[in-house]
């Protein structure tokens, strides 16, 4: 599955707030290589799943596990969907490690290794996403995007359910806290509307995005989506 | 029952049998045994009709994590237990999986937690009649030990334990089905083994490693197939013959309990007892050993290999380590264990053994803040049996214990801890009479400890012989002496041997020639083990010139590579001296980041008679004060910042070494990432960045409890605390946090910082300033304090 995916160096880029500034040789080096560690150290799993939709009123919930999925957004997301696609990945355990060791020895690198890995989970999310988007096209039926605890006002409490129901601690070895904290950290859950007929494909804004209540450049009012 | 000389049969998968009898998706399996005991009781008996042996109960994920309360585990557990009992199965085994959390120092569960949750399984299975237990499924060794401990402790009944492993052949945690089994079958599981993740036939090479490594009898239960997702169902695809004809090869080479695990059926079963129902197992003599583990890696040793124990780590003489363990400075500690694992350490001996602090406390911590980032087995030091007790129990693998001796009280307090702990101990040649003379009197005690080892059930592969070095100003005659004893104890007993090396040359000159020509003769005598400080290139020298000698070194590869590295390596040192002298200025080298020359240039600084303050006041902080500037500006990116920060941070080590501790400091700042939160790497930045303006930083790591800091600041008198919080599930402790502090030291500021903050929930929470960045940290820090 390695194949399948890939780290961008300009997305490292950007999530460490780059803004075209000078990169010194000596940086630009260290970079491609993080960047090459951790394509080394991650261990990409994903697990995903389908499940049929209840509604009430304006409520939608996993038909079976009784499971609410609250908030406005979420049933904006769902709304006219046959049935929606769970899924979760993460980068494992090796690269948590590596990111303590390397707090401990060189912040740069640190800093570096964790953007390197925030573009890496978003390149395996893509690839489970496809491999949803595949079988979806397969039986003529389209889907819209992913959608994750924490986005709008789709609570990140909802990881607590999420995270049990695709078995992901046995399947990929995913974990979630107390506080809604999923361990590996460098993991994504998300769910994804099937419909019967094509999806107008919204821009990701903001608001779809992984990163919306950490990300460095939103904080400092700027948008990568703006390319 | 599990010692049986028969193979022994365990049940197969349960959620996929509660899922085909139409029990959802989502919905946590054990509620079955009070809803729907009918329907439980239906899957047990076709397993036992299927010729299963052991039941297992539906108990996998019955916590109090998941289920609320002791109460309501006693009830699911109470009733599983009655369930599989009731299914005509001659065992029914109470079935534990992980908590489903993480425990530290990935997670945020304490060793504790984990232990009280599993001891309230096992007291409820046990109370209800269940005839084994089955710890399954682990991922992480610490919590299988957490597990384990928790189950020998509660009740009496015999314990198998299963880890996981994916098909790189490390668990999700990345231990290796050797660490397993040398680990578990030590630390007392009556047996131990793999399930689920792999199909058989990928789980096939795995149990024959497992085989090799157990010293107790192997069980094994693959999944029915590799887990294939298609269209959104987890699928597997091992029909029950060919299952069988897995099964059937493992039992050939010594598994000695089978069954199976996700996907597997009655069916499966079935067709592995038809063929198997009714054989001996394949009788296998287990081979003890001599090996010590952490959670990744494995030291192994046979009677001629050598493996090197870093002793750096231990107060005894050494000034700044033991202000590191006054103050837990826990960022020095480390910077030693990691120090001596890149000069080629193999074991990191760990002592905290100071007057005055609370020695079990503080060894445990330094043992897991150790583990957190090294891979290296740890040697826990120390003569409070308390302590070696409380680090033994939350160590992560197999540990060597430093040290037992010959004396009556020595041998009841330690040995015992060493069993009950699975631990390899070291065991030094003297008694109450003190170090004898000769070589035979030594032998003679290494001897008695041997057998008082044997009797409390520690094989002799893990009795680590020291037979103990005078030093040759004092004592020259007996140096011979005690080489003599250790090839006498390898050739005699047949115990592997360390020896703390160092001491020989205390009070003489040039004390590194006399320890080098000290350990090659000591390995010439047998020595396995020298305890020594790695970072002394002429040791390291004399150890891979020997492990050439010793044949260990095959064909001089490593020897010959570290050979050719060092002598590019002057060269490369030079360039930089040069560049440093002739090209940049100190402002320019923090500004561009140019970490390498950042030694040299302060140095030199410091040689041309600036004062050490000086340097701090008129040229790092106006150059971090441009970096800052143009982080803000945009001019700069976060990497580059750090790079700025760090290149600093070598120019203050320069300066710190000249100076006493304190005279540098511009005021005690504390920093917390707050309780429930485990993202560390916002406050780690900040935190180099003030440390770089000059402030004493007590970094109180993450996870933080509110309680804590509070203590911490009434402790130290802090008038500055920095807090940060990534989540906004966690924003909600950091308001917990301030309003503790406000309670307890109305007078100590607060600043706030992380991804989820902003301006207004920073006041929300209660805290007195809001930092955006890092930067922004040291102009709070200068504000307040000016």
């Amino acid at each position: 599955m390695k194949n399948n995916i890939n780290i961008d160096k300009s997305e490292v880029l950007r999530y460490m707030g780059y803004k075209g500034q000078e990169i010194e040789p000596e940086l630009e080096n260290s970079i491609d290589n993080i960047i090459d560690m951790c394509m080394d150290a991650a261990e990409p799993k994903y697990t995903y799943g389908y499940f049929d939709l209840d509604w009430n009123g304006d409520e939608v919930s996993l038909a079976g596990a009784g499971i609410v999925l609250p908030g406005k957004d979420m049933a904006r997301h769902l709304y006219g969907a046959k049935y929606c696609a769970i899924m979760a990945v993460t980068l494992g355990m090796s690269i948590e490690r590596k990111l303590m060791l390397l707090e401990k020895t060189s912040m740069t690198e640190a800093v570096i290794l964790d953007s390197a890995a925030n573009a890496c989970i978003e390149s395996v999310a893509d690839y489970a996403e496809g491999l949803i988007i595949e079988e979806s096209r397969q039986k003529g039926l389209y889907t819209n995007y992913r959608y994750s605890p924490g986005y709008g006002d789709f609570p990140i409490e909802a990881q607590q359910k999420l995270i049990p129901l695709l078995n992901c601690e046995k399947r990929i070895g995913l974990t979630v806290t107390g506080n809604s904290i999923m361990i590996p950290r460098k993991s994504v859950t998300a769910i994804i509307g099937i419909f019967d007929k094509e999806q107008i494909e919204k821009k990701k804004g903001c608001e779809g995005c992984n990163l919306y209540h950490t990300c460095k450049i939103r904080k400092g009012g700027g948008k990568c989506a703006e390319k | 029952m599990l010692k049986n000389n028969k193979i022994l049969f365990i049940d197969g998968g349960m959620g996929t049998m509660l899922q085909k009898k139409g029990l959802p998706a989502g919905k946590l399996p054990e509620t079955v045994n009070l809803e729907n005991p009918e329907m439980l009781l239906e899957i047990h008996k076709e397993y036992v009709a299927a010729g299963a042996d052991i039941i297992t109960t539906n108990t996998f994920g019955a916590n109090a994590l998941k289920y609320g309360s002791a109460e309501n585990v006693e009830k699911i557990i109470t009733a599983a237990v009655e369930i599989a009992k009731k299914s005509g199965a001659p065992y029914a085994a109470l079935d534990i999986g992980p908590t489903g959390a993480m425990l530290e120092p990935f997670g945020t569960m304490t060793f504790d937690e984990a232990y009280e949750l599993f001891a309230a399984q096992v007291r409820a299975g046990a109370k209800a009649g269940a005839d084994l237990v089955l710890i399954e499924t682990m991922s992480d060794l610490t919590e299988a030990k957490a597990a384990l401990l928790a189950a020998k402790e509660n009740c009496s009944l015999p314990v198998a334990v299963t880890m996981s492993f994916d098909e790189s052949g490390r668990t999700f945690l990345g231990t290796t089905p050797e660490i397993a089994a040398v680990t578990l079958s030590s630390l007392g599981a009556d047996a131990v083994g793999i399930n689920c993740s792999l199909g058989p036939k990928e789980a096939m090479p795995l149990v024959e490693r497992i085989i090799s490594y157990s010293t107790v009898p192997v069980i094994v239960q693959p999944n029915a197939g590799l887990p294939r997702i298609e269209n959104g169902e987890t699928v597997y695809k091992i029909n029950p013959e060919e299952f069988a004809d897995y099964i059937c090869r493992m039992t050939d080479i010594g598994a000695a309990i089978v069954g199976g695990c996700c996907g597997t059926t009655p069916e499966h079963i079935s067709a592995v007892t038809k063929r198997l129902k009714g054989n001996d197992r394949k009788e296998i003599s287990p081979v003890h050993k001599t090996a010590f583990t952490s959670r990744t890696q494995i030291v192994e040793i046979n009677s001629r290999q050598t493996a090197i124990i870093g002793e750096r780590i231990n107060p005894t003489g050494k000034k700044k380590l033991k202000e590191a363990i006054k103050a837990e400075n826990m960022d020095y500690i480390i910077g030693e264990a990691l120090a001596q694992s890149e000069a080629g350490a193999d074991v990191l001996d760990v002592n905290a053994g100071l007057p005055d602090i609370d020695e079990a406390y503080m060894l445990s911590k330094m043992i897991r803040e150790i583990q957190s980032v090294t891979d290296l087995p740890l040697q826990i030091d120390s003569s409070d049996t308390r302590a070696v007790e409380a680090a033994a129990r939350i160590y992560c693998g197999k540990p060597i214990i430093n040290s037992v001796n010959g004396k009556a009280e020595s041998l009841e307090t330690v040995l015992p801890i060493a069993k009950k702990y699975g631990a390899a101990v070291v065991a030094l040649t003297l008694d109450e009479s003190g170090i004898p003379d000769s070589a035979e009197d030594r032998v003679k005690i290494a001897e008695k400890i041997m057998h008082k080892a044997a009797e409390y059930g520690i094989p002799k592969e893990d009795i680590l012989v020291d037979c103990l070095v005078l030093t040759a100003s004092t004592n020259q005659k007996t140096v011979m002496e005690t080489l003599r004893a250790v090839s006498m104890v390898k050739s005699q007993l047949e115990l592997k041997t360390v020896l703390g090396v160092s001491n020989v040359s205390f009070g003489l000159p040039q004390r590194e020639i006399i320890n080098s020509a000290f350990l090659a003769a000591a390995f010439g005598a047998g020595l396995n083990m020298p305890i020594l400080n790695p970072l002394s290139s002429k040791y390291m020298e004399v150890v891979s010139a020997f492990k050439v000698l010793n044949n260990e070194d095959i064909s001089a590869e490593k020897f010959i590579a570290a050979c050719t590295e060092n002598e590019q390596q002057p060269k490369a040192t030079a360039t930089a001296a040069v560049k440093s002298e002739y090209h940049y200025n100190i402002t320019d080298i923090i500004v561009k980041g140019y970490k390498n020359m950042s030694e040299a240039c302060v140095k030199d600084m410091l040689a041309s008679g600036n004062a050490p303050l000086d340097i701090v006041n008129n040229y790092f902080i106006p150059a971090l004060d441009i970096v800052g500037d143009k982080f803000d500006k945009g001019e700069m990116f976060l990497p580059q910042l750090m790079a700025s920060a760090e290149t600093v941070k070598i120019g203050f080590d320069v300066i710190k070494a000249t100076m006493s501790e304190g005279d540098a400091s511009k005021g005690k700042i504390i920093l917390a990432t707050v309780k429930g939160d485990i993202h560390d790497i916002g406050k780690n930045i900040v935190k180099m960045i003030l440390q770089n303006y000059g402030y004493n930083i007590i970094d109180l790591g993450k996870d933080v409890e509110p309680e804590a800091v509070v203590a911490k600041i009434l402790e130290e008198d802090v008038k500055l605390v920095g807090l940060s919080a990534l989540m906004t599930t966690t924003v909600k402790s950091m308001g917990d946090t301030i309003a503790l502090i406000r309670k307890h030291c109305p007078d100590t500021g607060v600043m706030v910082g992380g991804a989820v903050l902003n301006k207004e929930y920073a006041e929300l929470v209660g805290a007195d300033y809001y930092v955006k960045d890092a930067a922004e940290s040291a102009r709070v820090a200068e504000k307040f304090f000016s």
